[in-house]
């Protein structure tokens, strides 16, 4: 697969390939590291672009240009299914605070909503918005909404959304204009955590249902 | 230890921000002027990447509980130490009780003060950079406050003076040089003569995620692409107008990133003040990396 790379300013640079998968800009990142090129401080994978700052007195690219015409997609690596991390989300209608609405919106019960977006697998796409925000791929057809005209003011932490064909996780207390369909008792970042992120790029989703009573107990 | 008697417009600490944690979407905050954060530290003969004070405009004062060395630089041309103007490019001495004031900028946005000794503070992702918005660094992740004391353990230090090469002044109207950026293409003809030919003003509407430049009308054919990567630097074009994004902006973007300005300006861009007037240039990849390399040699000779 052809790799397109476009120079952003002086210190960073752009690559784009015929694919919208994260998966594949995922391999892509990987090829280039292994190449042990000097002065890349930092990847910034998305599911539509793969970018990275480098260090100018260091970088040389006359040497990235070289190597990326030697990059080959690895369809193995690609089909390889890894882990599926399983969510425990409770849907109850005071914590899925547009449950209700989205009803109404899409034509179908609050029950089928539930069933459909629990019954998904999502990959998380891309992280953006605010630290910790995951864009998952794989939201089923008939979940498939507009984002909000006026956005919430407030969504609170752990608050599951959708939009567009995405679901999102809010990982703290931010407006949003997403649909709230439940809530999940993980934390989505805590900086005080070695590793303050449960998440990674790529990395395969899948939402469980738990009650009310779960949910409160979750963090006790 | 040191106490915020008056914060000015906003006043936060920084380093030279957050690396690493842009694909979790964090943005990397830091000094919105690194090139003066850099000197303030090597008057108090620290590194360049040492917490200090960045205040925005004018009306900061802080009291010293105990005797220690200070750098300004930045925005500011000089303070007042007890009442008394000070000026700056010199390593400044303060005594217990003494009060620095910084009363007035002429021009520029952001003044630094660092202090000859380690403000104790606890890094979060590496970096003690405040980011008001994820509560990330600095007290709490908050901006300081009348009231807060920061414990600093000061150490003693040889004067310095930045020599004359290496000193900064600040003016109304700068010309900032960029390359195109990767949707440079979806503005039209008018827009992209428009781009590099005609002045824009920052907005009072601006803070550390961005300026928003007023002035002629720029379009594009479509406003509505993939979210993709933006940087501090990056300037995005979206239907109310164009926005030269800062340190504090998202580590993506679903609007034209029509330009990004070349690493040696970026600090300039951090000491625009509303109302101030920006021309942009054009410039290859060559004039970039060559404008950064004398820029790097000029402090390589002057400060190693």
């Amino acid at each position: 697969m052809k790799v397109d790379f476009f120079l952003m300013g002086d210190s960073i640079i752009e690559m784009r390939l015929d694919s919208s998968q994260i998966e594949i800009y995922l391999q892509l990142q990987d090829f280039i590291s292994s190449q042990k090129l000097v002065g890349i401080r930092e990847f910034i994978p998305t599911s539509t672009a793969l970018a990275f700052t480098y260090d100018q007195d260091e970088f040389d690219l006359r040497e990235f240009e070289n190597i990326l015409g030697n990059f080959r997609v690895d369809e193995n690596a690609y089909r390889r299914r890894r882990e599926i991390l399983e969510i425990p989300v409770c849907y109850d209608t005071s914590l899925g605070i547009d449950l209700g609405e989205l009803s109404e919106t899409l034509n179908l019960e609050i029950n089928e909503i539930i069933e459909f977006h629990c019954g998904s697998e999502y990959q998380v796409a891309m992280f953006g918005f605010v630290p910790g925000f995951v864009y998952l791929n794989g939201l089923p057809e008939p979940l498939r909404v507009k984002r909000k005209d006026s956005p919430n003011l407030a969504i609170p932490p752990g608050s599951v959304a959708i939009a567009g064909d995405q679901c999102g996780i809010y990982p703290a207390k931010v407006p949003g204009g997403w649909h709230v369909v439940g809530r999940t008792p993980l934390s989505m970042v805590d900086f005080d955590r070695e590793d303050p992120f449960p998440l990674e790029l790529g990395q395969l989703v899948k939402f469980r249902p738990i009650e009310l009573k779960e949910f409160n107990a979750y963090n006790d | 230890m040191i106490e915020i008697l008056n914060t000015g417009s906003l006043m936060t600490i920084q380093d030279n921000g957050r690396f690493g944690y842009r694909k979790f979407a964090v943005p990397e905050s830091g000094a919105l002027d690194q090139y003066s954060a850099r000197l303030a530290n090597w008057l108090v003969h620290k590194n360049e990447n040492h917490p200090l004070i960045e205040t925005i405009l004018s009306g900061a004062r802080i009291k010293f509980h105990e005797t220690m060395a200070v750098g300004v630089t930045g925005a500011a041309a000089g303070c007042h130490v007890n009442g008394k103007f000070v000026p700056d490019q010199k390593t400044i001495y303060v005594q217990k009780g003494d009060t620095l004031e910084i009363r007035e900028t002429n021009e520029g946005l952001a003044t630094y003060i660092s202090f000859s000794g380690d403000i104790e503070m606890k890094e979060i992702l590496g970096s003690v950079a405040t980011y008001m918005n994820s509560k990330l660094g600095g007290i709490n992740g908050e901006a300081l406050k009348k009231g807060d004391q920061l414990i600093i353990r000061a150490q003693d230090c040889a004067v310095r003076e930045i020599p004359r090469d290496l000193q900064r002044r600040f003016t109304k109207s700068y010309s900032i040089r960029l390359m195109k950026g990767p949707e440079y293409d979806l503005m039209e003809d008018q827009a992209k003569k428009s781009l590099l030919s005609s002045p824009f003003r920052v907005s009072e509407k601006s803070n550390r995620i961005g300026f928003r430049l007023l002035g002629e009308d720029l379009h594009a054919s479509t406003y509505d692409i993939a979210s993709r990567p933006v940087f501090r630097g990056t300037v995005q074009l979206t239907p109310s107008g164009p926005i030269l994004l800062m340190n504090d902006c998202q580590t993506t973007g679903g609007y034209p990133r029509i330009a990004q300005v070349i690493h040696a300006d970026l600090d300039y861009c951090g000491q625009l003040a509303p109302g101030n007037t920006v021309r942009f240039r054009k410039v290859d990849l060559r004039e970039a990396r060559m404008l950064w390399k004398n820029l790097q040699s000029k402090f390589k000779d002057i400060l190693d």
